[in-house]
């Protein structure tokens, strides 16, 4: 052992140039520049880390498929029904969301996402017309664009927006951007704490598998221990958080997911312009936790309720818009049923700081 | 020719030297009280030797809920650092200036998430500081807009 | 017989590349002693800093003539104590809440919490430090200077200045 005493390199001296702290002298401060403004922040404390890229599979246990047969508009009616099983679901879940702007006064971010879906068990040579489309591969090609432009400390508006191309065509033979789906939701609300922030607002969406215009509810919310939390965009999704630590979550609850899938590649229903209306809720449980630093592993599993699988069709390229019912009761052109699954869904993640 | 020499020598040295030494306190601008855009914390910025590190000096909750004592650094990664005190915590850390109102080659520990990012500040005026923090590069990252605040000056050292 | 040599060899092989990928095959134990952390009054309530100054000099600190540069392969920090100055008017640990010892270099390497102590025992005189986990701090003597730095959270106003001493152990690897 070596004994290095007060060698003569030494300097032990103070930092400060100006005064030591008493922590009472940064109570009330103000702004050196005059009139500065604080903004809220949409960051909510505790809430599940949003996603910058993932990567993910979503895959689903059989279930069996009652397809409808074909009604034509002019009456006629072709293609048998037909049930049949499907014994997988599945596809890669491709996404990333970049930061465009980002600042205390404006935060932008544009985003791209790719899903695919692929059914086995379905064969070829099935007599019905839709049964056999889904030998194809399903595919969503989405952009989208989120603000948040917040007025004061307290207040903000929030506008999403998204063009998706779906539809089962191919990369070699993509189909004609005139069948993008326009969704969007703009909000206004409050964030009166670190922890609390809810806001209200109108959505166009296809998120119950066809369009319609429907209030919205934002609320995110953790408790004071950071241990319970909710986030909702209802009736988009709705969870219940438990924060195990800040590095691993679990949440619950259910999710409403849908699009209208162009059935591009047969020239029948090409010809007659058709769409599947697709609209499910799952419920489920998500395990989320930090592999390391910002790379995050999420696991997902739950109950898939078909809430419509149907076909329609477009008056003159446009959309029937039903609303529920109330504007419209045009009846579809396939009316079809799914049994529900399990679902599985596993994702990597790169998080946002 | 000699004398001339000596002279040209001497000017290019002295010319150096203060260019070293105004770059060095160009950089000393970043010292003083800022407040983050949250209003949640407030962080005096230093320097130790040629770099400069913030540390946290107010917090609108000092103390934590479940156990009403001082907040510590509960969510730090290395178990053994968890009872530093959150306040007094250097959570801008090892900046050097670079010039052009910009710090680099700095880190920023969120004590939320006991996360630490990559860093840059840079000044867009006297009194605001766009601190951004970033994973591998920068375009992954949010920038937060941080205000000088006025700091009231009480007895001087002796 | 030639089966035993051929195993000896092997295994002396095996010795070797083990000796030679091991992180430096020389260690010792440096203590750096009696170093003074000056906090200048007048000292208010809350946290303030001192800083040491260490020129590294790695001739002496291994007491051998290495020239090298990086001579260093790895660093940890055994033990760090710190103690209140004695004398008769001199402000004990009851003033002191918590401490942190940190360590900075100018350069690339960050800036490293070495050690903690929270809460402080006022009875003792001289406190051990916790010790951080992650305790790999070889690189920062490979470099000319260290800031060794003290963050002192001290409970009320006081108008003089306290001294602490520190007293730190290193074992330092090195080939």
């Amino acid at each position: 052992m070596f004994q290095l005493t007060g060698l003569g390199q030494v300097d032990s001296t103070s930092i400060y140039e100006e005064d030591e702290e008493d922590y009472s002298m940064y109570d009330d401060l103000d702004f050196a520049e005059d009139g500065a403004k604080r903004y809220c922040s949409p960051k909510i404390e505790g809430l599940s880390p949003a996603k910058l890229i993932y990567f993910g599979y979503d895959a689903m246990t059989p279930y069996s498929m009652s397809l409808d047969s074909l009604k034509f508009k002019d009456g006629q009616t072709e293609y048998n029904a037909e049930e049949k099983e499907v014994t997988l679901t599945h596809g890669i879940r491709l996404g990333c969301n970049i930061p465009v702007i980002s600042k205390t006064s404006l935060v932008w971010q544009m985003g791209l996402n790719y899903w695919e879906t692929r059914f086995s068990g379905v064969g070829t040579g099935n007599s019905n017309i839709l049964m056999e489309e889904h030998s194809n591969t399903f595919r969503t090609l989405g952009i989208n664009t989120t603000v948040f432009k917040p007025l004061d400390d307290k207040q903000f508006i929030l506008f999403q927006g998204s063009a998706d191309l779906n539809g089962d065509y191919t990369f070699s033979d993509i189909m004609s951007l005139s069948y993008l789906k326009y969704s969007a939701a703009i909000l206004w609300g409050k964030r009166p704490t670190e922890k609390k922030q809810w806001a209200v607002g109108l959505a166009r969406t296809y998120r119950v598998g066809e369009l319609n215009y429907i209030p919205v509810i934002l609320y995110n919310w953790t408790d004071a221990a950071n241990k319970w939390g909710a986030e909702v965009l209802f009736p988009a999704r709705a969870k219940i958080r438990r924060t195990i630590n800040p590095r691993n979550m679990l949440l619950a609850g259910f999710e409403l997911q849908g699009q209208s899938y162009r059935l591009y590649k047969n020239t029948t229903f090409r010809n007659e312009d058709l769409e599947i209306r697709r609209g499910e809720i799952r419920l489920g449980l998500e395990y989320q936790f930090s592999v390391k630093d910002f790379i995050w592993l999420s696991a997902q599993a739950g109950y898939r309720i078909n809430y419509r699988y149907d076909v329609d069709r477009l008056e003159n390229g446009n959309e029937i818009y039903r609303a529920f019912g109330l504007l419209s009761d045009e009846p579809y052109v396939m009316e079809n049923s799914l049994s529900n699954p399990l679902y599985f869904n596993i994702s990597l993640n790169l998080v946002s700081p | 020719m000699k004398k001339i020499i000596l002279t040209t020598v001497f000017s290019v040295m002295l010319l150096c030297m203060t260019a070293f030494v105004n770059q060095s306190n160009e950089g000393d601008r970043l010292k003083g009280v800022w407040e983050p855009s949250n209003g949640r914390a407030r962080v005096k910025i230093e320097k130790i030797g040629e770099k400069y590190f913030g540390k946290i000096v107010w917090l609108k909750e000092a103390k934590d809920p479940e156990t009403g004592n001082p907040k510590t650094d509960k969510n730090n990664p290395d178990e053994s650092m968890r009872d530093v005190p959150l306040r007094g915590y250097r959570m801008l850390k090892d900046f050097v200036y670079k010039g052009d109102d910009v710090w680099e080659e700095g880190t920023i520990y969120d004590p939320l998430n006991g996360s630490t990012y990559n860093c840059v500040i840079k000044m867009s005026d006297p009194n605001t500081l766009d601190i951004r923090g970033y994973i591998g590069v920068e375009a992954l990252g949010r920038t937060d807009v941080w205000k000088r605040l006025n700091i009231k000056k009480k007895k001087s050292k002796k | 017989m030639l089966k035993t040599k051929l195993l000896t060899v092997i295994f002396g092989l095996n010795l070797l590349l083990f000796i030679s990928c091991s992180k430096g095959s020389k260690v010792k134990t440096a203590e750096l002693s009696d170093v003074v952390f000056e906090f200048e009054g007048p000292l208010f309530g809350g946290t303030n800093t001192a800083q040491y100054l260490y020129s590294v000099n790695i001739k002496e600190l291994l007491n051998e003539d290495i020239s090298e540069e990086n001579a260093i392969k790895s660093a940890t920090l055994k033990s760090a104590t710190i103690s209140m100055e004695e004398c008769e008017n001199c402000y004990g640990f009851e003033t002191i809440k918590s401490l942190v010892l940190s360590m900075v270099s100018d350069g690339e390497i960050p800036m490293k919490e070495i050690a903690l102590l929270n809460p402080v025992n006022a009875k003792n005189n001289s406190q051990a430090l916790k010790l951080a986990e992650e305790l790999e701090i070889g690189e920062f003597f490979n470099t000319d200077k260290i800031y060794w730095v003290l963050d002192a959270d001290i409970t009320e106003e006081i108008d003089d200045n306290i001294s602490m001493i520190g007293n730190f152990k290193i074992e330092l690897r090195y080939d």
